[in-house]
């Protein structure tokens, strides 16, 4: 057995109001699984019971309160839990990307830059990153003309392709995916389960959330059920 | 030059106002790393330490407790505080800059826009005109600011305007880091939004390692990669800029995530 | 040699007086260039009219020694006259107008055309002995810059007056590198002295009375002229010669002689002139058309 790209063990997670008399949200307990190379494992359960936030403890952006996180890429293995701030970015940069749900992008920066920063901040020529960045907008159906414009004036779904089109630019080991064709119309989905197919093919793991079961059913090795490491509610503090 | 080193050590500083008798600490117990080529953003609002941090990591203030070790660009590690007044002036031609929040303050105003970004240069022995005023257009170019304003001193220009050139004169030695205090604050918001991304740009481009003070988290989410959160002079929080604004730990921290006004 | 005044000490100023005056010009003289501190007294003039270099001469001067005093290159205006005869008055030395006889020159504003020889001494009055204080108005800055030697800011001077005019248009009390370590203020001689400084084999030394400040160039010391590799210095240069002794590469004045706008050009050293006036009668404006006082090379 291969060793995997993504381990997570003993895992746990709780939100802290501060603002709301300390009240404790307990999320998630002793969360343990596994992804390896060329297999997509699917985070299951209803809203609200964490998915979204096991996809940001693994990418470091949000905390985890115990446990570890073991990302291996070409420099080594890292536990994103305990990394230091540096060695999490190198860890982003090196290993995993992630495509979350919602476009979060610098504003005033046109669609095609931002498609293609990715490769130019790994070195890749800005030319060819452009040319890279066009291809994936086109066969993402982005027309020419919105290329250089900035995404804050899209429509949703336009804004949701770009931001798939700037995850799937880079081939990292591990791609974090937060419900990739939320806002995608049946042509744009099938485009985007192709593209996570052909990651896979070439040795990707993913890790992701999928709302739509017919997409899950196709791109999904396993379903890793989330409400299985449900923390019980605790009394407010 | 090794990455694997920081560019900056800071342990336990501090620094208190007044005499002995009646101080009052502007910061305290703050220990921090800078890398080179990383952003550091220091937020906090009115009275929470973070200029007088800046003050005394960039040497303008002495520091009561603590000390600070930087790495120069020889490799050498050295204490700021051991540092004679000659080497320290040596770092601020060639390794550090400083941009005010007052333009004013960071540039000689009835001086030609060449001659505050030349300035520099020929305090580091460029003697040669030509070669100084390409130069200085060079950056002017850079930082977008008209190349025919090249004679014009800055008295006759806007804030943004100033605020540019400003950073244009800081960067023409291609120091190593540079301290910036809340530069754009006092600025119209779309000028705002353009410094940003001139700031942004130039950091990546040239690879600088930067300690910025604001107090708008938008800031500190736009262009740097850690952040450290202040109140009342001590450190509340601090890590990676997203992590600590989307899953703030700390009750202040929340509050001031919280806080932020959204459009 | 005529007796001094009765009731003053040699040289007016007390010995003690003289002996601070002197340790100062040690100093100096120990660190060519620096500006040096001292305590300036009254003297018989105000302020402004000399008395930085009335004391530098009244600490250095005996009774074998000559005295010339010019203005601005000529032994025979008030100024000149006056601190004169007050040295004849209070030190009893003699004086003469020929450079060549002096061993103490005092100066305002010109160094004489004939070159300075071993054992001379030339005193400069000094206005304003700081270069950069027109650029920098705290003293407590300019001491640092001094210091650290961080002189950047005086080539921001030069680099404004290219940008502005095409030219260094400083023509007077043009700043210099002295000893390859100070920046000095060479006191408002024109530009066109200045290359007499360099290695001059007399010694010169600075005295600002008001601003309280000696300095000293001491003999066979590096005098540099600031400039740019593409803008170097320039001295100034003249096209006709004198029009009283036919001089030419000598500083020149110009002297208005008719109610008509008539001038005409004629040396500033008028030791000088006179000694090399071979009676030919001095031509005007009038006669001979315009003559140009510059002309700057490509």
């Amino acid at each position: 057995m291969t060793t995997p790209v993504l381990s997570v063990a003993g895992v746990d997670k709780t939100f802290t109001m501060h603002l709301q008399g300390g009240q404790r949200l307990p999320v998630l307990t002793r969360l343990a699984f596994e992804v390896r190379a060329g297999e997509c494992v699917a985070l299951g359960g209803a809203s609200g019971a964490g998915k979204s936030s096991i996809l940001k403890m693994v990418f470091g952006n949000y905390a985890a309160d115990h446990g570890s996180i073991v990302v291996r890429g070409p420099s080594g293995a890292v536990d994103v839990a305990a990394a230091s701030p540096r060695e999490v970015l190198a860890a982003r940069r090196a290993t995993m990307g992630y495509v979350s749900q919602f476009l979060h992008c610098v504003p005033r920066v046109a669609a095609l830059q931002i498609v293609a920063e990715p490769l130019i901040e790994r070195g890749v020529s800005a030319d060819e990153a452009r040319e890279r960045a066009a291809a994936l907008l086109t066969r993402l159906a982005i027309p020419e003309r919105l290329w250089s414009l900035p995404p804050a004036t899209f429509s949703g779904g336009e804004q949701q392709r770009v931001n798939i089109a700037r995850g799937f630019i880079t081939e990292l080991p591990l791609l974090l995916l937060d419900e990739p064709t939320a806002s995608l119309d049946a042509r744009n989905r099938d485009v985007v389960t192709g593209l996570i197919r052909e990651k896979l093919a070439r040795g990707t793991a993913i890790l992701g959330i999928f709302h739509d079961a017919a997409v899950r059913g196709v791109v999904a090795d396993r379903v890793v059920d989330v409400e299985l490491f449900a923390a019980a509610t605790v009394a407010a503090a | 030059m090794n990455d694997a080193q920081p560019l900056l050590e800071v342990r336990g500083v501090g620094h208190a106002y007044g005499d002995h008798r009646a101080s009052r600490w502007g910061c305290r117990d703050v220990d921090l790393d800078l890398w080179p080529g990383e952003v550091l953003a220091v937020v906090g609002e009115s009275g929470s330490g973070k200029t007088t941090l800046l003050g005394a990591l960039s040497q303008r203030l002495r520091l009561t407790e603590g000390s600070v070790r930087y790495r120069l660009a020889d490799g050498t590690v050295v204490d700021l505080a051991e540092l004679s007044e000659a080497a320290v002036r040596r770092l601020w031609r060639t390794e550090w800059g400083f941009v005010h929040q007052n333009p004013a303050d960071g540039l000689r105003m009835h001086v030609s826009a060449g001659g505050n970004v030349g300035e520099p240069l020929m305090a580091i022995g460029w003697r040669h005109y030509g070669r100084v005023r390409a130069a200085a257009a060079e950056w002017l170019e850079r930082v977008e600011i008209p190349v025919d304003r090249i004679d014009d001193a800055p008295v006759t220009f806007s804030g943004g305007m100033r605020q540019r050139l400003q950073i244009a004169r800081n960067l023409v030695v291609s120091p190593r880091l540079v301290f910036m205090d809340e530069p754009t604050s006092g600025l119209d918001v779309s000028v705002q939004a353009r410094l940003l991304d001139l700031i942004r740009s130039l950091v990546t481009d040239l690879g600088l390692a930067v300690i910025i003070v604001t107090h708008d988290l938008g800031v500190a989410r736009l262009i740097s990669h850690r952040t450290v959160v202040m109140k009342d002079g001590q450190v509340i929080e601090s890590g990676l800029t997203d992590r600590v604004l989307d899953d703030p730990q700390a009750a202040y921290t929340q509050l001031l995530v919280s806080s932020v006004l959204q459009g | 040699m005529s007796a001094p005044l009765g009731g003053y000490n040699i040289g007016y100023l007390d010995e003690q007086t003289k002996r601070m005056i002197r340790r100062a010009l040690l100093k100096a003289v120990a660190i060519p260039g620096f500006q040096v501190p001292f305590a300036s007294r009254e003297v018989p003039m105000p302020r402004g009219w000399g008395t930085g270099g009335v004391q530098v001469t009244a600490s250095i001067i005996g009774e074998d020694d000559v005295l010339k005093v010019i203005d601005q290159g000529a032994d025979d205006t008030t100024n000149a006259v006056s601190i004169r005869s007050f040295f004849t008055a209070v030190a009893g030395v003699r004086t003469t107008t020929r450079t060549d006889a002096a061993t103490i020159i005092q100066t305002r504003h010109r160094i004489p055309e004939t070159p300075l020889a071993a054992g001379q001494t030339i005193v400069y009055q000094v206005p304003g002995p700081e270069p950069l204080r027109f650029l920098e108005p705290r003293e407590t800055e300019t001491r640092r810059l001094h210091a650290l030697a961080d002189y950047g800011l005086m080539y921001v001077k030069l680099y404004e007056d290219i940008a502005r005019y095409g030219h260094i248009a400083t023509t007077y009390d043009y700043p210099v590198m002295v000893n390859g370590r100070y920046l000095m203020a060479p006191s408002p001689i024109p530009s066109f002295d200045n290359p007499k400084m360099h290695r001059s084999p007399a010694l010169q030394l600075f005295g600002a009375g008001r601003e309280k400040r000696i300095y000293a160039v001491p003999p066979y010391t590096d005098v540099e002229s600031l400039g740019f590799e593409d803008h170097p210095f320039e001295p100034q240069r003249f096209s006709a010669p004198c029009a009283i002794c036919g001089s030419a590469g000598v500083y020149l004045d110009e002297v208005i002689t008719d109610d008509k706008g008539g001038s005409m050009f004629v040396c500033s050293d008028t030791d000088h002139c006179e000694r090399t006036a071979s009676g030919v009668t001095g031509a005007t404006l009038a006669d001979t058309g315009t003559i140009d006082t510059e002309e700057v090379t490509a």
